[in-house]
């Protein structure tokens, strides 16, 4: 794989852009993909439905440029970088001499959420330093809640201005920042549990949310939640301090349970994000396979221990912070 | 009356009424030597009604370190010959039948032994008159378990029946018979396969079994150079570490040329597969047909 290109920028580069209005919005996206296509970079735009045809009426359908709509890429965090990974892989494999990738990640401003996307936006600089390509993580400056701008700001080491301007960023905090944004409770965390379990094993913990949540959810969705608490216990129990504490709520239409043990949780930046397949019987490998379920898997720091907290079923209602 | 449970055959007890379906002799062989021991070990009666020369079963029973003469000699295990048995009426009457097995329990019991335990081969009836009767048989010998420590065992040859005739005749039996497991922890079991050879995964696997079931399952598949062949179907669980441990028993196999096959995964447990990546791995099979 080729890590030179020919502007004289090498591995990744990442770049995120706060846009005010259509016209900068324009001013930033539309020179990003036309250099793209004149450098024979392809281009990969991962808009909704409705910015994907704002970019066509100003863009057309130049040879290179892909439009990814839909959202399915950033399904969850880990499953964008293994997609996006994919594609830069696939891409250069074919003869590209670089990928330029941009899409706006989820958070609370554009109807998302933004847990794991904070680490996603920290890690993207570890994961894909080796790699030709170039992204471009643009973000409505009206709707970005101050605490999103703020971590992504931290987290990106270029930024393009409204007018176009590319600039180093002074607030980039490198690979030794604090990614982690506070994690909303869920509203039924104020309920009382429907099971809760001191330092149970792998199994019980599976055999307990089984019983709680069978009907609740359906019996797929079900079944990846029985993954991820079996992975989130092991890990607790490989990794943790304990006592670990397994907590399992259960509405007619969800169901939320967390994994605490009293540690510090994962010092590692990239863990649950990509696969760290080096090591013996899995470990290293759970975390990141919860994550690419199709469930809310969200890591929890608090002063009190670290918790795995994994949510399926109807979307709660929003909890004022 | 329907038919869904698996019970390793070591584990019948007086009143249970099972049904063996097999594809191959050792299978038979495997699942009567242990459920006639078992029997004779706990000084019950074992009545074997043969589908052709009772010199055979002895044979196996011998072949199997199982010595038959003493018990042969004392009553406590007497083999017969179809015309002693399903044939000594004729056309067939399941009545007759009854009335037989009714009349042998009570001697049994006289005698002092612990239990009747009996056992049969159904293709003795094949084709013979009143064979039509046969499933009406099996339904009534329910009333025989029912009034004293009486337990049988049905063969069904699936080289004889008909998949369609088989499926009656397992959903008229309270559970249908596996060979007793081969590797057994807390929350697993694995039985023996014999078409095509391999093994069958009963349970969860996860990571507090794997070390000690990829040591079993790799010394089991040391023996033979053929494909590994496991069938998942009654694997209700697996986490990435078990799925991990079978990834590493297929880049084992393939060091010696054969591949691992797993049959009817369910989509629950293919998903750590799909996501790890595993279901692309060119030693790991991962097919849809369930072999029995």
């Amino acid at each position: 794989m080729r890590t030179e290109v020919a502007d004289g920028s090498a591995g990744y580069f990442h770049e995120a852009g706060f846009y005010a209005s259509d016209a900068e919005f324009h001013a930033m996206i539309v020179p990003f993909v036309e250099e793209g296509v004149a450098g024979g970079e392809p281009v990969v735009l991962c808009y909704d439905e409705r910015k994907s045809e704002q970019l066509r009426s100003w863009l057309g359908e130049p040879p290179g440029v892909t439009y990814a709509a839909g959202n399915g890429l950033y399904a969850t965090p880990a499953r964008a970088i293994a997609a996006f990974q994919g594609l830069i892989e696939r891409t250069v494999a074919a003869g590209a001499p670089r990928v330029r990738l941009t899409g706006g990640v989820p958070h609370p401003g554009n109807g998302g959420c933004f847990e794991g996307w904070d680490r996603y936006e920290f890690a993207l600089n570890t994961v894909w330093a080796r790699f030709p390509a170039r992204s471009l993580c643009m973000y409505d400056a009206a709707t970005v809640p101050d605490g999103v701008r703020d971590l992504v700001e931290r987290a990106h080491p270029h930024i393009l201005t409204g007018a176009g301007e590319h600039r180093t960023n002074n607030h980039y905090e490198g690979l030794a920042a604090n990614p982690h944004l506070p994690v909303p409770a869920d509203p039924l965390e104020a309920s009382a549990p429907t099971a809760e379990l001191s330092d149970p094993s792998a199994a019980e913990a599976r055999h307990v949310l089984e019983r709680t949540g069978r009907g609740r959810v359906s019996d797929r969705v079900l079944d990846e939640l029985l993954i991820g608490i079996s992975e989130g216990v092991t890990n607790a129990r490989l990794h943790g301090v304990p006592p670990i504490l397994v907590t399992i709520w259960a509405a007619h239409d969800r169901v939320v349970a967390t994994v605490k043990d009293q540690g510090d949780g994962p010092t590692d930046l990239l863990a649950g994000l990509v696969p760290t397949s080096k090591t013996m019987f899995g470990t290293g490998l759970g975390l990141w396979v919860t994550h690419l379920l199709d469930i809310d898997a969200a890591l929890v720091f608090a002063k009190d221990g670290f918790s795995l907290r994994l949510r399926a079923g109807a979307t709660p209602a929003p909890v004022s912070q | 009356m329907t038919c869904n449970l698996q019970q390793p055959v070591g584990r019948m007890q007086a009143g249970d009424h099972g049904c063996l379906s097999f594809d191959t002799d050792a299978e038979q062989r495997e699942v009567l030597t242990s459920y006639i021991h078992t029997g004779l070990d706990r000084h019950e009666q074992v009545m074997y009604f043969a589908a052709g020369d009772p010199t055979t079963v002895l044979d196996f029973l011998r072949d199997s370190s199982l010595e038959p003469d003493s018990f042969l000699a004392s009553g406590q295990f007497q083999v017969m010959a179809p015309e002693e048995g399903f044939l000594a009426c004729t056309p067939f009457d399941p009545d007759i039948m009854i009335g037989r097995l009714r009349r042998v329990a009570v001697r049994a019991f006289d005698a002092g032994y612990q239990a009747l335990r009996l056992t049969g081969e159904e293709s003795a009836l094949r084709g013979r008159p009143g064979s039509e009767r046969l499933l009406e048989y099996e339904q009534k010998t329910a009333e025989v378990f029912a009034e004293g420590p009486v337990l049988g065992l049905c063969q069904y040859d699936r080289r004889v029946f008909s998949p369609a005739e088989i499926s009656a005749a397992e959903s008229g039996h309270t559970t249908t018979v596996v060979p007793d497991p081969v590797y057994q922890d807390a929350r697993l079991f694995i039985t023996r396969m014999f078409s095509p050879p391999g093994y069958r995964m009963v349970g969860e696997l996860d990571i507090a079994q794997v070390a000690a079931w990829l040591r079993w399952i790799s010394h089991a598949a040391a023996g033979t150079d053929t494909d590994l062949h496991l069938n998942l179907a009654g694997l209700r669980f697996i986490d990435v570490a078990g799925a991990r441990m079978l990834a590493l028993l297929s880049d084992r196999l393939a060091l010696r040329g054969s591949r691992l096959v797993l049959h009817d995964l369910e989509p629950a447990q293919c998903i750590v597969f799909h996501l790890a990546g595993w279901d692309r791995l060119p030693n790991l099979v991962m097919a849809e047909e369930v072999p029995v």
